[in-house]
């Protein structure tokens, strides 16, 4: 990897710029080609990050407190690399109680033994405290059936939709039907899976599977909203919908097929053990 | 009659084999994201994960702070992307009461709201890392032992999956799509114990991402 891209970028500019001095230097003399113009720019809102140009063309960004450098080729930005690349860790040799231990960074201890503890947000509770604090009958909220409700947009946009999923009466009760996300357009997990992001905002109810059980494109208020999850909850699919408990209700009570069951292997084997024992038995 | 009685074993073998049972339940080996059909729960981009450094006060390890920024990256907390390195200019080496002081102290930095999270120390582990696997969050646990290593270690790792058979392993010393480590479900349970007895497990509470959309 190229340690600090940027100085050796302008660097193989300049090497560049001094030219080839065989076919364009007659007489001794050579044209010296235009240097690129190499330019840093900054953000007021950004203030840890910088943005190098090239003759006035965005090459790239970098910031500082990552330590993350991306290229940009006038469509995309790159995904995010050091400049200075840190040696591998090898741990530190440490001596526990049980021996020798490579440390990777856990203060043993300072990790003391518990059977069982909990804590929230670094508030220590009880089982009892976090099934009340979690309002369900667990100590984790078990969210993984429930609709997906996710808003892509600005800050406001998003906010905006937030504010009535907590005080207005038609969609407050969804809270705790559905899990609410609210992302930027830019995030990762947004930009990576395809989802649409250019509405304002862009508001998707899912299932748990992923499929889209209503889209719209600009916040229409808390009431349409509110019977579009009602209707989506109507429609998607019972997670507990097994197919092999379906009546057919053509199947003839006559029909001759046997199945098969693992039981009946055991029964067979088990009267073949007896038979074959009762031949034995004078 | 012995003959019979063999017969009859044979028999009863083959009734009661289970042809789809795996031969490799015991031992770990390290693997992409999918395996016979299995893929991990958490399929955080490499472009994202986290290479483990020392503090640059004391080089003492960050594997915590790495694995927990892990997984706030798998949850789309961007705002949050950051925070080990952040850490790494204090002194190194974490327990719960400092992650919980260092969680407040860069979200108060950088004017963001803490979000929610539950730490859980304790003999049994399992019900929680079923519940966070179940919800496609990411746990990070506590990790005592690998052949990787060779012996004992005192290590965080990101859990991206804990279910059926396997559990796998994201080690932020070993960062990579074909890195990861799959670790039969007790095996994992004991590392994670090893060497104290007892597991540390943090997980963010914030939404896991959003599934993939697609059409019926």
């Amino acid at each position: 990897m190229i340690p600090f891209r940027p100085f050796l970028i302008s660097s193989a500019l300049l090497a560049a710029s001094l030219g080839d001095s065989s076919t364009s230097c007659p007489d001794g003399r050579c044209a010296v080609a235009p240097s690129p113009t190499v330019e840093w720019r900054r953000r007021s809102d950004a203030p840890g990050e910088a943005y190098l140009f090239i003759d006035g063309v965005q090459a790239g960004g970098y910031n500082r407190a990552r330590d993350e450098w991306r290229d940009f080729d006038g469509r995309a930005w790159s995904a995010p690399r050091p400049l200075f690349a840190a040696p591998d860790f090898r741990g530190v040799e440490v001596t526990s109680a049980s021996g020798p231990v490579r440390n990777y960074g856990l203060e043993l201890d300072k990790l003391p033994t518990h059977d069982g503890r909990y804590s929230l947000c670094g508030r220590t509770v009880t089982r009892s405290e976090a099934l009340q604090a979690l309002a369900v009958g667990e100590p984790f909220r078990d969210d993984s059936q429930l609709l997906r409700v996710t808003i892509i947009g600005t800050p406001a946009q998003r906010q905006l939709v937030l504010d009535d999923f907590d005080r207005d009466s038609a969609l407050r009760a969804w809270k705790s039907r559905a899990l609410v996300s609210a992302l930027t357009p830019d995030n990762p997990r947004i930009r990576d899976a395809g989802f649409k992001t250019d509405g304002t905002p862009t508001i998707y109810v899912q299932a748990p599977s992923g499929q889209v059980l209503h889209r719209q494109d600009e916040y229409r208020g808390s009431e349409p909203l509110a019977e579009a999850l009602e209707i989506a909850d109507r429609r998607r699919k019972d997670p507990n919908y097994d197919p092999s408990k379906d009546p057919d209700l053509n199947r003839r009570t006559s029909d001759n097929s046997i199945r098969v069951r693992t039981w009946h292997l055991y029964l067979g084997a088990g009267l073949l053990l007896a038979l074959l024992l009762r031949r034995k038995a004078p | 009659m012995s003959a019979r009685i063999s017969l009859f074993v044979a028999l009863l073998s083959f009734v009661t084999a289970d042809f789809g049972a795996s031969s490799a339940g015991r031992g770990s080996f390290v693997n992409g994201p999918a395996h016979n059909g299995e893929e991990i729960t958490c399929d955080l981009p490499a472009s994202e994960h986290l290479r483990n450094i020392g503090s640059h006060v004391d080089q003492k390890g960050m594997c915590v702070l790495s694995s927990v920024e892990m997984a706030a990256r798998w949850q789309g907390m961007t705002e949050w992307h950051g925070l080990r390195d952040w850490a790494a200019r204090e002194p190194g080496g974490a327990w719960p009461e400092k992650v919980d002081r260092q969680v407040v102290a860069f979200a108060k930095q950088h004017s963001l709201t803490p979000p929610i999270y539950l730490q859980y120390q304790g003999r049994d582990p399992r019900p929680l890392l079923d519940a966070i696997d179940r919800t496609a969050r990411m746990a990070c646990v506590t990790y005592g032992y690998s052949p990787r290593y060779g012996g004992s270690i005192a290590h965080m790792v990101c859990c991206v999956k804990f279910r059926r058979q396997w559990a796998v392993v994201l080690d932020n010393n070993f960062p990579g799509e074909d890195l990861y480590e799959w670790v039969p479900l007790d095996e994992f349970l004991r590392r994670v114990k090893h060497p104290t007895g007892t597991a540390w497990v943090f997980v963010w509470l914030t939404p896991p991402p959003p599934p993939a959309p697609h059409n019926k």
